[in-house]
């Protein structure tokens, strides 16, 4: 599969739920993060080359009653030591106010859009990032922050060790345990902390009846996401035999820059490491090549045309044609080879 | 550390090989497939999936700062990570310290002076303050013995390490339910223990 075929399902997918494409300057003038790709221009003024396109998004955006739905594709660019790497990002948003809808329905574009790529194994791991503000109870922000640090970047050793050097109770302390080892059956001994699994738990009920699998979806508190405008309901998509996630996203909300705040649900995701999966497993989109004689191009125009309706890829490819290498059109779709009509 | 390793898998999968010493770099059992590699190639080797678990000490997952999961600590492998140095303290403006663990070093030590000099060293660090490379050392420490022998004194242990099992992002989601229950088994040992 190529990237192309990617690009058009997702378009034509995502044009079908009412999201309009965006274009986003590559050049920015936001210049957080550490491995962001900054250049002085020739006055002088420092720039980035966008590292991700959804804090960008969000800064010009204008508020509005009605839900917006965009989506997006181009370059990321970001710093890896002395290297530049560049990468080609995908994603959506839905820019509304809180509500179980929004994020559920970014939670079915993915699904929709899976399938039609034709990804059948996948697990999306949710959490909320309203599951730790029970500590806010037991113990101060900054430390609350450290423990963030550490669940980040998945160190549960460290995270138990600075546990215990803070004064919490063993219930506190075996809550957080839960926590890090979640199960579904876990019920925990702080009262918001078991609300909010409850709560979550629920999401991922509807999930389920809107035609998730119920294997497809793990709640996993200990998991959170780098971004401080994640606000809720957070994700990371999983795919079979990946070594990372492919990609994730969330609720948030942010600061546009007349200072109104808006909030939305976004997935985004890199298109190579996509590509990378589906093309490893030999992935075919529903794509049929006719291979035919040309003189018999207007007899097989009714049967090409009914796999047109049914929402294929359907193209003749005159038999005639020089150098024609049918193992090389093999790798991107069907053959269908039609003689003697 | 190897095995203790082997030690502790061989309870949690009691088909494993018993002989270490036949040198084989992979076996199986009947529920773990094994892969022996160097301690700083492993942590690599889960980040790639190449294999979901891995024990290691946790010097090594700090040092490297690789995207896996740090699961829990194991009962072997005790060590200290500690800053040493000769028994006088010196007021330096710039400050040398010589480390293996330069992240570590970093991490841990980069405010204490007004500057740091870290010298990158592969093996026997204690010789960087005897050679007069460097003021003092971020080295790994069992008993402290090879410190006390070459007149340098433990001025700070900045963590305490030991075995830890790490895991891939991944398969930590893709095997939830088997990783889980090593934990719980792992957690069961101890206690009876």
């Amino acid at each position: 599969m190529k990237s192309i075929n990617i690009e058009n399902i997702i378009r034509k997918e995502l044009e079908l739920w009412g999201y309009t494409e965006i274009r986003i300057p590559i050049v920015s003038e936001n210049l957080w993060g550490n491995e962001n790709l900054l250049f002085f221009e020739k006055n002088g003024k420092l720039l980035s080359l966008r590292p991700e396109m959804t804090s960008e998004i969000l800064r010009n955006i204008k508020r509005e009653n009605f839900p917006i739905r965009l989506f997006y594709m181009g370059p990321v660019f970001s710093l890896n030591g002395y290297s530049i790497e560049e990468k080609f990002q995908i994603g959506w948003e839905l820019i509304y106010s809180p509500s179980l809808w929004r994020d559920l329905e970014i939670l079915l574009t993915i699904k929709n859009i899976f399938k039609k790529i034709g990804i059948e194994n996948y697990i999306i791991e949710i959490s909320n990032t309203n599951i730790w503000n029970f500590l806010r109870k037991y113990i101060k922000e900054e430390e609350i922050k450290s423990l963030k640090n550490l669940l980040l970047i998945k160190d549960y050793v460290s995270l138990m060790e600075y546990l215990e050097k803070l004064s919490l109770s063993t219930n506190v302390l075996n809550d957080i345990k839960k926590l890090l080892f979640f199960e579904d059956s876990y019920s925990f001994y702080d009262k918001d902390l078991n609300d909010e699994l409850k709560s979550l738990n629920s999401f991922k009920r509807e999930l389920i009846n809107l035609g998730y699998s119920s294997e497809s979806i793990l709640i996993n508190p200990a998991f959170i996401r780098p971004f401080e405008y994640y606000n809720g309901l957070i994700f990371e998509v999983y795919l079979e035999d990946m070594k990372q996630a492919l990609g994730g996203g969330g609720s948030y909300v942010a600061t546009n820059k007349n200072g109104e705040k808006i909030f939305g649900t976004g997935f985004a995701f890199v298109e190579e490491d996509l590509l990378k999966n589906i093309n490893d497993h030999n992935q075919k989109i529903n794509k049929k090549y006719y291979v035919c004689s040309e003189k018999d191009f207007h007899k097989i125009q009714k049967l090409i045309e009914e796999e047109r309706r049914k929402g294929n890829i359907a193209v003749f490819v005159p038999k005639e044609l020089e150098g024609l290498n049918i193992k090389e059109l093999e790798k991107d779709g069907e053959i269908i080879l039609i003689e003697n009509l | 550390m190897l095995e203790q390793a082997l030690n502790f898998l061989k309870i949690l999968d009691p088909s494993l090989e018993d002989d270490v010493s036949n040198r084989k770099l992979k076996f199986k059992g009947e529920r773990f497939e094994i892969f022996l590699a160097k301690p700083w190639d492993l942590p690599l080797y889960v980040e790639e999936r190449v294999a979901d678990l891995g024990i290691i000490g946790r010097d090594i997952i700090i040092e490297q700062e690789r995207k896996v999961v740090s699961l829990i600590k194991l009962p072997f492998g005790y060590c200290k990570m500690v800053l040493a140095g000769f028994p006088e303290d010196k007021n330096l403006e710039e400050v040398k310290i010589a480390s293996k663990y330069v992240n570590i070093t970093r991490r841990y030590l980069n405010n204490r002076w007004n500057r740091i000099k870290i010298i990158k060293l592969n093996g026997s660090v204690e010789l960087g303050p005897i050679l007069n490379i460097s003021d003092y050392i971020v080295d790994l420490v069992e008993t402290g013995r090879t410190l006390k022998e070459n007149g340098l004194v433990v001025k700070e242990i900045l963590f305490e390490s030991s075995a830890c099992l790490i895991a891939n992002i991944s398969s930590y989601v893709w095997k939830r339910k088997e990783i889980s229950d090593i934990l719980k088994e792992v957690e069961n040992i101890y206690e009876n223990n």
